[in-house]
């Protein structure tokens, strides 16, 4: 399981403007390259990710555009355990050795009503954990939401 | 934009290697299309690739005052595996 780094101000050679954090030093490995961007957000394909909230939630960071900053989840850590299914085409996508050397992130649409949260099931971003590299790809699964609202999820997890 | 008129049966070939087969049309306008790629091209719905993108572009605007969400996800059984 890939844990994105806790960065700390002294990590790495690497000097990365955060929205929230200030100037953080991080270590490549911290780092991700987008094979290609995410749909709807420019061109920016290099992301520092790190974590100043608990748990399964990270922040993705542009590391040329301080405004340009996501939340993420990793939905099978968290316990969420959609039914994603990873192929080898999509490890072949980002120089991963097999589905087992993917680690899987989704991006949540964070609201100030809590209860309008919400995270994308369909279209998860993936990343090789040896390589680095990541994709957005948009499965043909209906169920899995796009607007995927966490309360939602929970309580259907919680439920089994 | 190109626009090209073709028939069921009738195709289109891009580049040479993605081939475009008119299955169907005339069903409440509704055209059924057959897609022969390489798995290099991502074939997607644009209706999808728009929900998307709007999805994306409305999580890059970050409110005020976060919301706190980890205390929800807290209250998941912490997942045994890492996929499906």
């Amino acid at each position: 399981m890939f844990s994105p780094a806790l960065v700390t101000q002294t990590a790495g050679p690497r000097r990365i403007q955060t929205f929230n954090a200030g100037v953080l030093e991080v270590s490549p490995d911290s780092l991700v390259d987008l094979v290609e961007p995410l749909p709807g957000l420019g061109p920016d394909r290099e992301f520092l990710v790190y974590r100043t909230l608990p748990g399964a939630l990270s922040w993705w960071q542009s590391t040329t555009r301080k405004e340009l900053a996501l939340c993420c989840l990793e939905p099978f850590v968290a316990g969420l355990d959609p039914d994603i299914v990873i192929e080898q085409s999509h490890a072949d996508a980002v120089g991963a050795s097999g589905p087992d050397d993917i680690d899987v992130f989704t991006i949540v649409v964070l609201e100030q009503d809590a209860s309008q949260t919400r995270t994308n099931l369909r279209a998860p971003i993936l990343v090789g954990r040896t390589s680095r590299k990541a994709i957005q790809i948009v499965l043909d699964d209906p169920r899995l939401p796009v607007k995927g609202y966490l309360a939602e999820l929970v309580a259907r997890a919680v439920k089994g | 934009m190109l626009i090209l008129a073709r028939k069921v049966g009738e195709t289109l070939v891009i580049d040479g290697d993605i081939v475009i087969t008119v299955l169907e049309s005339g069903r409440g306008g509704q055209v059924r299309l057959g897609i022969d790629a390489p798995r290099k091209h991502r074939v997607l719905r644009g209706e999808l690739l728009a929900e998307v993108s709007a999805e994306n572009q409305g999580a890059a605007v970050l409110p005020a005052a976060l919301p706190d969400i980890s205390g929800l996800l807290g209250s998941l059984p912490r997942s045994t595996s890492d996929k499906a």
